[in-house]
């Protein structure tokens, strides 16, 4: 279970200090899908990038399972990283490798090695994604949803708790991108991993989410379930992002 | 005509086949202590920036300064200024081996600056992709930037040993030799235009031969799409072509 408790960020630009994040709090039960939704620029990349503390909070807590991860720093960090796999709009993968070895980086990264037991892991991963005959193969022959699947076999080599997915189908067609939430939806069934999905389209969060919150300006200006959110949005980013304002006005 | 071209080997063959020998000699040593020193001081470059992974702005300034400072020496003033410290540690100030600290100290500023552009020139989004993965900064650099940046990093390559090259006709007026030092004295000096022309040509085939030889290796070892592997060599022509301008000027 993830808690957030009064997270805060504060970057000090060059247009003088910005909040990105505003006194944030919410929870994420375990095995379920949460939606994070908000206007570009809204602060949920930097929510999600503080939840694995690719970003440092200004302040607040975050806290897994009842550990206060916000002070982690060297190895105990590198090992909650492992629990806390993330998936990037723009795929994140090493075009210098295989994809087999993108795969198997997680092990390289936990262990410093690569052993004949995780590239049979790795490939396991590869033919649940549909991608085992692309093994050999690098990123760049490959298209954006096969790259992204390929980064979500990746995720999986972590064997994660938690999955992190940060603009995940932005940059997808909408067949791919079905395909990528299927293979969430389906991965969230079968291992019980919980899934954290960032996204500005509200039909990703209507076809996988359980649970939604809407984020404007670094604030958190509703949540609930998607059924309540969807039949009684009472914020106007709500109202904007359901398209339920005349666009025209 | 075959006479006169048996008696111009004959008279002046060893000369150049020696010239050409102690080029190369004087062009791949030191490149090879360089890129050591170099490859270790970018790497330091990039992960202290701010923003970077391990980002110490203090330290991330003062390499910066010393090695813009080194870098706005021009060669023939590096050298003679730092002839002190070349008798120190070489035992000699002049020769091949006369000639080593002064193009260490001045190609390893140089390539130091272009593996930390290449270092940044790899997505920030793989970065944060395999730091999400838990890995360790050393584990970041060996296992996924530096393999990133090889392409980038193996086209530099040619630029730095054209500039050594460049900067070894410098080094041929500390009595170094080389094939530089030749073309000068005799075309200059003694005006026997066949030995400079000669001396010439023969480095023409070298800039040559090292330019294909790193053009073909950074092709093998990339397997980027072809839009970031365009992008990448469009960008060491303008490093080239800037590398041959600041040598234009300088004796």
């Amino acid at each position: 279970m993830i808690q957030i408790k009064h997270l805060c960020k504060v970057f000090d630009g060059a247009e003088g200090v910005a909040h990105a994040l505003d006194d944030i709090s919410f929870d994420v039960a375990d095995g379920d899908i949460m939606g994070i939704i908000g206007m570009s620029g809204a602060g949920k990349s930097t929510l999600v990038r503080c939840i694995n503390l690719l970003e440092r909070p200004s302040s607040g807590q975050i806290i897994v399972d009842g550990q206060d991860v916000t002070s982690l720093s060297g190895a105990e960090l590198r090992s909650y990283r492992r629990r806390m796999a993330m998936i990037f709009q723009s795929f994140g993968l090493l075009s210098q490798k295989t994809v087999l070895d993108n795969v198997c980086f997680p092990f390289l990264a936990a262990n410093g090695k690569v052993t004949a037991d995780n590239r049979a892991h790795a490939l396991e991963l590869l033919d649940m994604v549909g991608l085992k005959e692309k093994a050999s193969s690098y990123p760049s022959q490959l298209s954006g949803g096969q790259q992204q699947r390929v980064a979500i076999a990746r995720a999986l080599a972590c064997d994660p708790e938690y999955i992190l997915c940060d603009e995940a189908t932005s940059a997808l067609d909408p067949a791919s991108t079905n395909t990528i939430l299927k293979l969430l939806r389906d991965i969230n069934r079968k291992t019980g991993v919980t899934v954290i999905v960032i996204t500005h389209a509200m039909s990703v969060v209507e076809k996988i989410c359980r649970n939604v919150i809407v984020l404007e300006h670094g604030r958190i200006v509703e949540q609930g379930s998607v059924a309540d959110v969807f039949d009684h949005p009472t914020s106007h980013a709500a109202n904007v992002l359901l398209e339920r304002v005349d666009w025209d006005a | 005509m075959p006479s006169a071209i048996t008696e111009f080997i004959a008279e002046y063959g060893e000369l150049l086949a020696e010239g050409t020998l102690s080029t190369i000699v004087m062009v791949i040593v030191p490149t090879l202590i360089s890129y050591i020193i170099g490859t270790a001081l970018g790497v330091v470059l990039y992960l202290t920036a701010p923003g970077s992974l391990r980002p110490i702005p203090a330290l991330n300034a003062v390499l910066g300064w010393v090695v813009n400072i080194l870098r706005s020496f021009p060669f023939i003033v590096l050298m003679v200024f730092i002839i002190p410290f070349t008798r120190l540690i070489m035992g000699t100030g002049s020769g091949i081996l006369g000639t080593i600290p002064p193009l260490v100290l001045s190609a390893s500023p140089f390539i130091a600056r272009m593996i930390e552009q290449s270092l940044a020139e790899v997505p920030r989004e793989s970065v944060e992709a395999v730091e999400a993965c838990g890995a360790s900064v050393p584990r970041i650099v060996f296992s996924a930037l530096l393999p990133e940046a090889l392409p980038s990093i193996v086209r530099g390559v040619a630029v730095v040993l054209i500039s050594v090259l460049g900067y070894t006709a410098m080094a041929g007026a500390i009595g170094a030799g080389g094939l530089g030092d030749i073309a000068v004295r005799y075309g200059y000096y003694r005006r026997v235009d066949e030995v400079m022309i000669m001396a010439v040509i023969i480095l023409v085939v070298i800039v040559q031969v090292i330019q294909s030889i790193c053009d073909l290796a950074a092709r093998k070892v990339d397997h980027r799409g072809a839009k970031e592997a365009a992008s990448s060599a469009k960008r060491a022509k303008a490093d080239r072509a800037a590398a041959k301008r600041s040598l234009v000027g300088r004796p």
